[in-house]
């Protein structure tokens, strides 16, 4: 039985692929509606998933609150939170006012915190940096951050003489380095799907 | 000069020699070999003209049948070299392997078979010693049948007389011989009158010494001392009664195995002693026999049983050292080789000097009993019917007492059998000189029928007395000129080594053999010819107890004791087993059968001091043969050096280490730099705020656009008014302060511009709520009157939601965007129908979908051409997007806080978000600078210091 169901997994697996490959090359018809209907279709999955994954958070969260472990008032405000915005979601969209203003009070300040301690931990990071590891490259890539930062840095004196131009060097090596990482990803997205098409890998299971 | 008294005569001898001049008896104790020794070789080349006439002659012969030989090699085949499965097998074997180093004097005597030419025996000379052996009477009758009725016989040679047995010989004790082996069928009924004349003769070898005086006794000790065995033998039984057919030479009586299995068996050890051992019973070989004279079958180098009616393998097998010994240590062929009588004893046949020719068409059983017969004087043994039988006379001749219990059939050499008897009743009490016509002649009414009690082959044997018609006309004449010539001074023993190493050289002429001269009747056989050196006791002896361990010495357990003792002999005349002249340990077996190579190490080897062998040395190999090697034996215990032992305790060290708990870091560490961030975090929380608060703005902002944000510019102007335009909003909350700022002076510009309905579109989830968030931050959305652009939700912009799937659902958007539209006022004519396209995010990876999307929908879609496509990106995302906006796949880009207050600057400072934060971002990040480059020069200096004071304590 296993076995029949890893080999219909891969079946739909490889043939869905196939077919919004075939709606992105061959924009005729059925073939582009049929990709549609298998994105909707990968959506609503990755929706129930989410949702999965929710359901998990909360019967952990509950565990926690049943268990009284260390923790679980936080398990159980977490829990609460989630029921209530979920619940009002669902009853009033996306657009009711108290949803905008959950957002706005809540999930950005949390996550622009968030970054503001990145960039604290980043600035510690790179203090320790030559305490623990002392070699050229430790030591490049601090200038270049230093370096990088000064010329972005807006002076009380206006900008640095000759910052485009320092801003230009330093720019050729992102680029590059950002293409090379383009590349990258491209030929890995393309290996992925083709062997995701051709059945050699299976993260849907089955292997 | 002092003198040397001898121990042996009793004579004085100069001190400078090392042997008596009278009697041969070594004078120095070093001169003394014992046995185990290896014999010395000494160059006695100086006493080449001191070699005997007879010896000379001998030599001769040899030489020219050599020569003979080599003309007819084909009539000769070679003897195979088989070798009986003995226990002295080895020593035959290693006997013929070292062929070289037997002397050649002694080579030249035995008779090499391969060098054996096939003459008929009238053209061997008969002047030497030996040669008078070999010369047969063959009675006319007797003469033929050999050729017709027995060819086997025919191609036996005998080793004594080294004469084949030839038909046409005329041998002076061949016509007794003949007679005696004339029936073969009735074997056993031993004819005495045919052989009387010739056995006459024969018993003068067992009782020549009493008649000889003491003095000619010793001069001839030193060449025939072996044959004073014999008589030595024979005294032993002058008290016992011998009957007719034992003092008779009943040789054939014991030496026909086949009808007589007693008979075999008393002389068995000395066919062996001729280097056959096989008795060659064709019916029933007796048990009995075999244990009186086992031992000495042993001698010859073989043990093995009778074989009936194959001679020839048997005369093959029976090579022992004695065979060597004799010189010739090949195998005899079976009965299609003619050699084969010549392996056994015909190198006692080339003693005598004289090289008869084998007879190859006519094998014959008596092979080992063909020498003997020449010996006697008769070259043919009467065809016998038996095959190994022949030397069975010998066995009496070793002292064996047994009389011939059967009647055999063995006539030819019945003459021979009671050679070594001594029990003979009728014989006088002491022997008489051998030679003497009495004691060849046998009893007129011998019976062999009648039963003889076995005697020992140790027991002295009473020779018949050759009557006085042998002695004139079977004498040989080796044995008359030995009798006529009056003694020479006796030669010691360094002289015969020199003849025999004379003997070895190859003689300038090779004299044709003269004739023998007739010599006088001596009353010994064996006395040595005029020149030739008297023997000693001991030496005769010792000829016979070289190297015989003391097993050899003794009898068996089945021999009487009156067989194993000497009895009449004197203890000096018994075996003297202890010193042995250097001739005849060059003729030991030791010699022939340990090559040079293995004397050293035959030294090392123990001797056998029981058993069989006891009393040899280096008989059995010490050194493992073939697959009996025993394996190495390896120590079960771990030979380690003192390094590889403090490895392994290095090793286990580690090991142990690696199963140890290591030390925490100590909790200050952790402390101190918890609270280094605290204080970083501290710092910049309350600069920025101070800044944030006070909102300061002493930092300038560079109206100088970069060109990409210039393209931003000019894009914006391009897009005509009141078109739709679609914003993408695809960055988290966390970014939503820095987008907002970097996206709200673009935004501005183009409301306040272009006043184009603004459709909102978001990839990612949470980013669908932004839109109104960053409408209000950059006061787009604000009532004009609260100085806002008045943009109202659903009027002016709408907030299409959320864009699942990704690149399929901006690729599905993108061929059908009505769908995704609700509102029937923002819906468009295909995507065509947004002039721009403005995507505002802080992730490489969205931007690069749109990017990518759109430029390919612009390839197949013609009416995309003119759209733009502007980015707005976070400064984390610009670099990986700039790409993009270098091959002008996108219009422009506005990358971070940087290029936003530029743009903000130019578009008259509108909305001032950016502005607003330029300040803050400004003390913040030199902030970032100072505290990374103080506290990184600090760590440096800190790590070298910790660096240092580690390497200083370890």
């Amino acid at each position: 039985m296993q076995k029949i169901v890893s080999v219909l997994s891969a079946i739909f697996a490889i043939s869905a692929g196939v077919f919004v490959l075939l709606g992105y090359f061959l924009p005729v018809a059925p073939f582009p509606q049929l990709r549609g209907l298998l994105v909707d279709w990968a959506v609503i999955i990755g929706g129930m998933a989410a949702l999965v994954g929710i359901f998990n958070l909360i019967a952990v969260q509950m565990e926690k609150i049943r268990t009284r472990q260390k923790g679980s008032a936080y398990g159980a405000l977490l829990v609460l939170a989630l029921i209530v915005t979920f619940g009002l979601g669902l009853v009033y969209g996306p657009e009711f006012p108290l949803m905008k203003f959950a957002v706005d009070a809540v999930i950005v300040p949390v996550e622009a915190t968030l970054m503001a301690v990145l960039a604290v931990t980043l600035i510690y990071a790179s203090v320790r940096l030559l305490r623990r590891r002392v070699d050229v490259m430790s030591v490049l890539f601090l200038l270049v951050a230093l370096v990088t930062l000064l010329l972005l840095m807006p002076t009380p004196i206006g900008p640095i003489p000759g910052d485009q131009f320092f801003l230009q060097v330093i720019g050729m090596f992102s680029r590059g380095g950002a293409r090379g990482l383009l590349i990258g990803i491209a030929l890995g997205t393309l290996l992925t799907g083709l062997r995701v098409l051709f059945g050699a890998d299976r993260p849907y299971g089955g292997n | 000069m002092a003198d040397i008294r001898c121990s042996n005569c009793g004579k004085n001898n100069p001190d400078f020699l090392d042997v008596c001049q009278f009697c041969q008896t070594p004078l120095t104790p070093d001169a003394k070999i014992q046995i185990g020794e290896g014999p010395t070789k000494k160059n006695t080349g100086e006493l080449e003209p001191f070699m005997p006439q007879w010896l000379k002659d001998v030599r001769q012969q040899g030489k020219v049948s050599a020569e003979e030989n080599s003309v007819q090699p084909v009539t000769q085949p070679k003897v195979q070299k088989n070798e009986a499965p003995d226990l002295l097998a080895g020593l035959a074997s290693q006997g013929d392997d070292d062929e070289d180093d037997v002397p050649d004097w002694l080579a030249n005597i035995n008779p090499v078979i391969k060098s054996k030419p096939s003459i008929p025996s009238s053209n061997e000379p008969a002047n030497d010693f030996f040669a008078q052996f070999n010369k047969s009477e063959p009675p006319p009758v007797v003469a033929a049948k050999p050729k017709v009725d027995e060819p086997k016989q025919e191609e036996k040679t005998s080793r004594v007389g080294g004469v084949a047995s030839v038909p046409v010989e005329k041998d002076e004790l061949s016509g007794w011989l003949q007679g005696a082996s004339e029936t073969p069928t009735d074997a056993l009924a031993f004819q005495p009158g045919a052989s009387a004349d010739d056995s006459d003769w024969m018993s003068k070898f067992a009782s020549s010494e009493p008649a000889a005086g003491e003095a000619p006794q010793r001069e001839e000790k030193e060449d025939l001392s072996w044959l004073h065995t014999l008589e030595a033998s024979a005294r032993q039984s002058e008290d016992r009664p011998v009957s007719g057919q034992e003092s008779g030479w009943d040789f054939g009586a014991s030496s026909v195995p086949s009808q007589s299995s007693d008979s075999q068996e008393d002389l068995s050890w000395l066919s062996n002693l001729g280097g056959t051992s096989e008795p060659a019973q064709p019916s029933t070989p007796s048990a009995s026999s075999q244990d009186d004279l086992g031992w000495l079958s042993n001698l010859g180098g073989t043990s093995e049983p009778a074989q009936p009616s194959t001679p020839s393998a048997s005369s093959q097998e029976d090579l022992g050292w004695l065979s060597n010994f004799g010189g010739t240590s090949e195998p005899v062929q079976p009965s299609t080789s003619p050699a084969s009588s010549q392996d056994d004893l015909g190198w006692l046949s080339n003693l005598g000097g004289t090289s008869e020719p084998a007879q190859p068409s006519t094998p014959s059983s008596q092979e080992d009993l063909g020498w003997l017969n020449e010996f006697a004087g008769t070259s043919e043994p009467a065809s016998q019917p038996s095959a190994s039988g022949d030397l069975d006379w010998l066995s009496n001749l070793g002292g064996a007492s047994e009389p011939a219990p059967q009647p055999s059939s063995s006539g030819d050499s019945d003459w021979l059998a009671g050679l070594g008897e001594i029990s003979q009743p009728s014989m006088p009490s002491s022997a008489k000189p051998f030679g003497t016509t009495d004691e060849l002649s046998l009893p007129p009414n011998f019976d062999e029928t009648k039963g003889i009690p076995q005697i020992s082959p140790f027991m002295p044997r009473r020779t018949a007395p050759l009557n006085e018609n042998a002695i004139n006309d079977n004498m040989p004449d080796w044995l008359k000129s030995a009798t006529e010539a009056a003694p020479s001074l006796p030669l010691g023993v360094g002289v015969l080594d020199d003849l025999r190493g004379t003997s070895s050289r190859t003689p300038e002429k090779v004299t044709p053999p003269s004739t023998p001269k007739p010599v006088p009747v001596e009353p010994e056989v064996f006395p040595a010819p005029a020149e030739s050196r008297s023997l000693s006791n001991q030496d005769v002896d010792s000829l016979f107890s070289m190297d015989m361990p003391d097993w050899l010495s003794q009898p068996q357990p089945g021999a009487s004791d009156a067989d194993s003792q000497p009895g009449g002999l004197s203890p000096r005349e018994s075996l003297a087993p202890v010193e042995l002249p250097s001739w005849v340990q060059a003729m030991r077996p030791v010699e022939s059968a340990l090559s040079e190579t293995d004397a050293s190490v035959a030294q090392d080897q123990p001797a056998e001091k029981e058993g069989p062998l006891a009393g040899l040395v280096g008989v059995i190999p010490f050194a493992p043969i073939g697959s009996s090697r025993r394996p190495k034996a390896f120590s079960l215990k771990l030979q380690a050096t003192e390094e590889q032992q403090a490895e392994a305790a290095l090793f286990d060290r580690i090991l142990a280490g690696e199963t140890a708990a290591r030390a925490v870091s100590s909790s200050a560490t952790i402390t101190s730099q918890r609270m280094l961030r605290i204080a970083i975090s501290a710092a910049f929380w309350v600069v920025l705020g101070a800044i944030l608060f006070l909102r300061s703005q002493f930092m300038p902002v560079s109206a100088l656009l970069p060109n990409d944000v210039q393209a931003v510019s000019n894009t914006v102007a391009s897009i005509p008014d009141g078109a739709s335009v679609l914003v993408v909003i695809d960055y988290d909350p966390s970014l939503a302060g820095e987008m907002e700022a970097v996206g709200g002076p673009l935004l501005d510009q183009l409301v306040l511009a272009k006043a184009p309905r603004l459709s909102f579109l978001s990839t990612s989830p949470n980013s669908s709520a932004l839109a109104d968030r960053l409408l209000a931050s950059a006061n787009i959305s604000k009532p004009i009157d609260a100085g806002g652009l008045g943009y109202l939700a659903g009027q002016k912009y709408s907030n299409l939601g959320y864009l699942p799937g990704g690149s399929a659902g901006i690729l599905d958007f993108m061929s059908q965007p009505d769908s995704f539209i609700r509102a029937n006022e923002f819906k468009v004519s295909g995507f065509s129908g947004y002039a721009a396209v403005i995507v505002l995010t802080d992730n490489a990876e969205s931007g690069r979908a749109w990017v990518e999307q759109l430029h390919t929908a612009k390839q197949t879609n013609p009416s995309l051409a003119n759209q733009s496509l502007i980015l707005v990106t976070s400064a984390q995302a610009g670099p990986l997007l700039q790409p993009y906006v270098s091959s002008k796949q996108v219009a422009g880009m506005i990358n971070g806080l940087a290029d936003a207050a530029r743009f903000e600057f130019v578009n008259n400072s509108r909305p001032g978000m950016a502005r607003s934060y330029w300040d803050a971002f400004g003390i913040g990040i030199l902030m970032a600078v100072v505290l990374i480059f103080a506290g990184s020069v600090w760590n440096l200096a800190a790590g070298i210091r910790a660096r240092r004071a580690s390497s200083e304590e370890g």
